[in-house]
């Protein structure tokens, strides 16, 4: 069966994913999608649904988007949705206490009216002097620089300058050979004031330390991206995560480009923030290879995924709410998508009601080891320590030592688990319960956990059962929370060996 | 008064940024790295930065190079230019910003010297039969030498393969240094001569900026070559 995608957005971005698409045997459906709904019903003409998207509804392989347009309303189905809307562009007026008017313009002013640049005029242009700049902004600056250059007295004055793009460099030396000339700033910026002469520009070369003023008679404004209108609304929409600008998928080094924290959700290009055509390309290519990967292979989980058990669910929606994959979808009562489950067990662990289950680390099976460890070793003179360490990084730590000959405390079970958002409060109270001395929680490092927040739940609940600890008086240095990477085998090492010693002085004392 | 004056800034669109565009150094490519001024050996004497003055040039802030003591405290040892990832040639820079500068004002003895080997062929002004009687006095102390008892230094002689030049110091206060090179040459059986006159091996109209000054001298080594008929030349400066 041919597989269906959805793209939605306006522009470019969005029309170029849809060829690119459709040239690859997808069937495609393109919503434009509105805050309010539109007045005209389906856009037939052109291939783009305009409408307001309402309700997104997850099954297995397969998104069911309801949309609304004025006085009418429909559900598309598609198997994976891209979301491909443009960025809007917004000149940093605000930045430097410039408002547009004589003399002042922005940069898509100038691009759009080059006779707004006459010739003969000393013309200042200004790039990244404000937050970061973008290659895409740049290159439009200095394309137009070296243009004007021939006719105008050109200035850039330049904050950030980002040349990371195909030819961005090689346009700077063409710019300097034309006759523009720059003017860096780090430490310091320019300022502007409007005198009875015009638009005067004060600074300092910080290059020579000498202060200069320029008379401007035209002054560029820079641009930056801002998130399309819509974006936001997706974002809720589909519980997507955003990043401090509000672009979709949020920075996560262990997501790869385009994909989302949500299976079979794409984003391209300008809604994650990249906005050089060239990268759309790639970006496009990638959906493509993700969306066949998607259609052919079952889920990378399938068969361990968490389970929900009717009898004991209560229904508190707490495993909706932390569920960082989206995965839990809300019929009659709460379901996990085992398409969408990528096994974090954090659900299983924060379940009020212990209704969520995941079978190869359910609460039964790891605490029959730690007893069964406690049992083998009882001979053995040194501390009875456990150690929960997550998959992705203590547990690569732990194998690593084995190869690189490190020992590790000679009594000291180590449970891995799917991610450290898994390891619950039973855990660690069971641990103690068969006798454990003490007990080490390890996760990644903040910001560095697969899952989101799985590391700050294992986080949160330590401290929360030192205070317990305390409380019924054992000493809270029994349960030690450390963060590791992947590539930390020594300091894991020396971690458990610290921690041995931390134990062996608390029960001489 | 305008507004901008009262502020004590220059007007930096006043300037002329193109004044400076047809020396071919690459001072306009300069992307303010500061590699060279991290390698130059006497960056911060007087405040000297090689980076300066390459932005300085690109500015057209000519005068107030040629005014500066910058580029005479520069020693011409070319690490900038070797470090400098646009290939900007800053020594050549500053040996023309040099050259801009009236001669009766360049510093030190550098141009007295350079004018007296214009007129003399030396830059100290030394007469012909002095520098004879120097030459011929070391080779005398040399000759008395165990292993060097038939030394003579070979004045003039013509169809040579060497043909090598004199730094002044070495005929005036450094006279010893002159036996290591032609000792050398005497166990290296070489065939080899000094001219007795335009024999001067400094040119100090290379470190002037005054490529005129400096052409003739370079010159008239070659005429020297010329007349004597020698193959090579060794010109240790």
């Amino acid at each position: 069966m041919k597989p269906t995608i959805c793209v939605l957005g306006t522009g470019w971005a969005a029309e170029q994913t849809a060829a690119r698409l459709t040239s690859e045997h997808i069937e495609v459906i393109r919503i434009a999608p509105s805050v309010d709904p539109p007045l005209q019903a389906e856009g037939a003409d052109s291939g783009v649904i305009a409408a307001a998207l309402r309700q997104v509804e997850a099954e297995a392989g397969r998104f069911q988007l309801s949309c609304r347009f004025k006085g009418a309303s429909s559900v598309y189905e598609a198997n994976a949705v891209v979301v491909a809307e443009q960025a809007e562009r917004k000149p940093r007026w605000s930045a430097f206490g410039l408002m547009p008017g004589e003399g002042v313009l922005s940069l898509s002013e100038a691009l759009a009216n080059p006779d707004r640049l006459p010739d003969g005029k000393t013309v200042v242009f200004l790039l990244g002097l404000a937050g970061e700049s973008d290659p895409v902004i740049t290159r439009e600056v200095l394309e137009a620089a070296k243009a004007h250059a021939v006719t105008c007295k050109v200035y850039v004055l330049i904050g950030n300058l980002k040349v990371a793009a195909q030819g961005l460099e090689a346009l700077v030396q063409e710019c300097r050979t034309a006759g523009v000339l720059p003017v860096k700033f780090t430490q310091t910026r320019p300022a502007f004031r409007r005198t009875e002469e015009g638009m005067i520009v004060d600074m300092t070369d910080e290059q020579i330390g000498e202060s200069f003023s320029i008379l401007a008679d035209r002054i560029v404004v820079d641009e930056r991206f801002e998130p399309a209108g819509t974006l936001s609304a997706l974002a809720e929409l589909f519980r997507l995560e955003a990043d401090a600008e509000g672009f979709l998928q949020a920075d996560n080094v262990h997501r790869f480009p385009v994909l989302t924290n949500r299976r079979g959700v794409f984003v391209v290009g300008p809604s994650r923030g990249v906005f050089q055509p060239d990268l759309l390309e790639a970006d496009i290519a990638h959906v493509v290879l993700e969306a066949r990967r998607m259609l052919q292979e079952p889920s990378p989980a399938a068969g361990v995924t968490a389970a929900i058990e009717p009898g004991r669910c209560v229904r508190c929606l707490t495993c909706y709410r932390v569920c960082p994959y989206c995965a839990i979808q809300l019929k009659a009562r709460p379901q996990v998508l085992p398409d969408a489950c990528q096994r974090c067990g954090i659900c299983a662990a924060e379940c009020p009601s212990k209704a969520i289950i995941l079978s190869d680390v359910a609460d039964a099976i790891v605490l029959d080891r730690i007893e069964a460890f406690r049992q083998e070793t009882a001979s053995m003179q040194t501390s009875f320590l456990v150690a929960f360490g997550c998959e992705r990084s203590a547990k690569l730590c732990r194998d690593a030592t084995n190869e690189l000959g490190l020992v590790l405390p000679q009594r000291m079970c180590f449970i891995e688990v799917p991610c450290a958002g898994r390891i619950s409060l039973d855990f660690v109270l069971g641990a103690f319960n068969r006798n454990a001395q003490g007990v080490l929680v390890l996760s990644c490092h903040e910001g560095n956990c697969h899952s989101g927040q799985g590391n700050l739940h294992a986080k949160r609940r330590a401290l929360y059962l030192k205070e317990m600890l305390k409380t019924i008086g054992m000493n809270p240095d029994r349960l030690h929370v450390r963060t590791l990477a992947a590539n930390q085998p020594v300091e894991f090492a020396a971690v458990c060996h610290e921690f041995e010693s931390t134990i062996h002085s608390l029960i001489m004392s | 008064m305008s507004e901008m004056e009262q502020t004590g800034h220059r007007r930096l669109d006043r300037l002329d940024h193109t004044r400076l565009r047809n020396w071919p150094f690459g001072q306009d490519y300069c992307l303010t790295c500061a590699m060279c001024s991290g390698s130059c050996p006497v960056a911060g004497v007087d405040g000297f930065d090689p980076r300066k003055v390459v932005r300085m040039a690109g500015l057209g802030l000519l005068e107030e190079l040629v005014d500066a003591r910058w580029p005479w405290i520069c020693t011409m040892c070319g690490k900038c230019e070797a470090v400098c990832p646009m290939d900007i040639r800053i020594p050549d820079l500053i040996r023309s910003i040099r050259g801009k500068r009236e001669r009766d004002l360049v510093p030190g003895i550098l141009h007295k010297g350079l004018a007296a080997a214009l007129k003399t062929g030396n830059n100290l002004g030394m007469p012909r039969e002095d520098f004879i009687y120097v030459l011929e006095d070391v080779a005398a102390e040399i000759a008395e030498e165990p292993g060097f008892e038939d030394f003579q230094v070979p004045i003039d002689k013509t169809g040579t393969n060497l043909l090598t030049t004199i730094h002044n110091k070495l005929v005036n206060t450094h006279t010893e240094d002159l036996k290591h090179w032609w000792k050398i040459f005497h166990a290296a059986k070489e065939d080899w001569t000094v001219s007795s006159i335009n024999w001067e091996g400094t040119n100090w109209g290379f470190f002037t900026g005054d490529d005129e000054g400096m052409r003739t001298m370079v010159g008239r080594i070659v005429e020297q070559m010329e007349r004597l008929e020698v193959k090579n030349l060794m010109w240790p400066e």
